[in-house]
């Protein structure tokens, strides 16, 4: 057998096993995921049978006429740009910190990641009875006044969670982004620091061009998941988040949770068009990111 | 040049950020120094003592969570009670070999299609990115029938299956990888009669085996803390995360009470801590991803 062929032969068996895996787990659940949303659940014979436009007509009119889904829809988008945009930037800004070795930078460095290596159930019910119990605990021992914890105030309980998920949010940003900047030749800032460049036009015209790559990556997949983030809200309150709080990634979960069989065609059409809504806006954020951008070479 | 050259000048900026930082790490560890101190008060301590230390320091919670801290699931046809040494056995198992398929996979086919330029390679990376960036929402349902059909559902050696996946970043950091890697190795070891079986496992595989265990460990933790797959996909087998869960939502018993259900999240955060403190230093910047081009 010729070298050739048996480079061929060995890429075959290699990759067929992954290849075979992908077309199961990830073409055939979402073409299965598709066609169950054209389907509708037959008790008598325990079996799907085609139904048409049905449940996506429904779930449709549901959107428009239930405040549970447009609420879910609203408090995706408003939960998914809070955090990316205060999330982002401020782990960008950390990121640079610990890149120029500033004061206890390792200690930064481990601390920031920390938060990522711990169980979002873990975090979840430790700033959960901190914030329910500790919190209005001292304020009433300071202040003297009784305080409802934030979490189980309907009017507070939104800003809680956003504040929990922005707060517990920089450990994968920060380590890769580190990373991204650890690539930067060192050769290039001593130059810049010799010329006397600012620490604000270093990070823009030296460090960000190398980050962008990266922090292009994380938003767009950031928009891709707007519809998928829990935003751990499971963790807070299991099966019965109320609707105030409720994003979509949440509600798909919960629901599927509990489901029965014949529940799972409404849910396919509930995703079939969050997935129709969102994939267009993921694609131009992606373009939109690809356009603009610092150069390089620039400084 | 010299460790710590770079080391920069304390300016306004840095130094507002430095105070930011301050306040987050102070942040941080108020609540879980808390966590910890209220998981050794009993009830009616922690109820009239929010702050302070224990009147009694009562490490017997921690036996008791231990002994506590079980998931009834179904066995047969009856019922029986998963206790936290089983439960860490799930995790170590779920866990390990999760991290193990999600990590070999993607270097696998990283290795390929970055080192045999066959048009397929190309497809398949192409392929990749798009799937990264197209948003599927909703799709656990037919996911799990999915699982059921395969018969991977409730078992611990599905969710291997189920995790081994090549669609994520880290066949992207992979690739870039694999690229580097010059080509006089390969064809050294083919001038001296090596196939490309042992090329992968004995050449390449050593040559990345530093970012294979970061990825590994990143793997691992994220496995091991991840609670709603268990849950969903394997319950009858619940492993500690899952666990932990169903702890905490107990609303009956001696278990119900805050620092109980607080020393059953210390006793699950203590592994994972471990295994942080011993490879903090690889995880941290070790790890780089491009664009999605």
């Amino acid at each position: 057998m010729t070298e050739k062929k048996k480079d061929l032969l060995f890429y075959i068996v290699a990759i067929s096993l992954p290849v075979l895996q992908f077309c199961i787990f990830y073409i055939g659940v979402n073409f299965n995921s598709l066609l169950l949303a054209f389907q509708e659940y037959d008790v008598a014979s325990g079996s799907y049978r085609l139904c048409g436009f049905t449940n996506l007509s429904n779930v449709w009119e549901e959107f428009f006429n239930t405040f549970l889904l447009k609420n879910g829809f609203f408090n995706s988008l408003k939960v998914w740009a809070l955090t990316t945009v205060i999330s982002l930037p401020l782990s960008l800004l950390f990121s640079f910190f610990i890149y120029k070795k500033f004061p206890l930078k390792n200690f930064f460095k481990v601390a920031l990641f920390l938060p990522s290596v711990i169980s979002g159930m873990v975090t979840v019910v430790i700033y959960l009875y901190f914030v329910e119990r500790a919190i209005p605990g001292m304020a009433e021992k300071l202040f003297g006044y009784e305080m409802v914890g934030w979490l189980g105030n309907v009017d507070t309980q939104f800003g809680a969670v956003l504040f929990y998920n922005i707060f517990y949010s920089f450990g994968g940003y920060i380590l890769l982004f580190v990373g991204a900047m650890n690539s930067v030749d060192p050769s290039v800032s001593e130059a810049g620091a010799l010329d006397g460049v600012s620490g604000l036009r270093e990070f823009w015209y030296i460090v960000f061009p190398k980050v962008y790559p990266t922090f292009c990556t994380f938003l767009v997949l950031s928009v891709a998941g707007i519809f998928t983030n829990q935003f751990s809200l499971y963790s807070f309150y299991g099966i019965e988040a109320s609707n105030n709080v409720m994003t979509f990634g949440y509600y798909l979960y919960a629901i599927t949770s509990v489901a029965t069989t014949a529940e799972y065609p409404r849910i396919a059409a509930i995703g079939v068009l969050m997935t129709l809504f969102v994939i267009p806006i993921t694609l131009l954020v992606k373009y939109v990111l690809g356009k603009i951008g610092p150069k390089e070479d620039a400084v | 040049m010299k460790k710590g050259a770079l080391r920069s000048k304390i300016t306004p900026l840095s130094a507002v950020v430095f105070g930011v930082l301050i306040v987050y790490v102070v942040l941080l560890f108020v609540p879980l120094l808390w966590a910890l101190i209220s998981s050794l008060k009993a009830d009616m301590d922690f109820r009239n003592n929010l702050f302070g230390l224990p009147k009694k320091w009562l490490f017997q919670n921690y036996s008791d969570t231990f002994l506590g801290f079980y998931v009834t699931v179904e066995s047969g046809k009856a019922f029986r009670n998963v206790f936290m040494p089983e439960q860490f056995l799930y995790s170590v198992l779920y866990a390990g070999g999760c991290a193990f398929t999600a990590t070999f996979v993607p270097c696998l086919v990283g290795y390929l299609t970055s080192r045999f330029k066959y048009k397929f390679s190309g497809i398949l990376t192409v392929v990749v990115i798009v799937c990264l960036t197209l948003p599927v929402v909703g799709s656990l349902p037919s996911e799990i029938r999915m699982a059921r059909f395969f018969g991977l559902y409730d078992h611990i050696w599905g969710m291997w299956i189920m995790k081994a996946n090549f669609l994520n970043m880290y066949l992207l950091v992979f690739q870039a990888i694999f690229s580097g890697v010059q080509g006089e190795f390969t064809e050294a070891a083919k001038i001296d009669g090596a196939g490309n079986t042992r090329i992968f496992f004995a050449i390449m595989l050593p040559l990345v085996s530093q970012t294979f265990l970061t990825v590994y460990i990143l793997n691992f933790i994220g496995f091991w803390n991840d609670y709603q797959t268990p849950l969903i996909f394997m319950p009858n087998i619940p492993t500690v995360s899952y666990g932990l869960y169903i702890f905490n939502r107990r609303t009956e018993g001696q278990f119900s009470t805050i620092p109980m259900k607080l020393t059953g999240s210390v006793l699950v955060f203590l592994p994972v801590l471990a295994v942080f403190c011993v490879f903090q230093k690889r995880l941290v910047g070790n790890i780089t991803i491009g664009g999605l081009k």
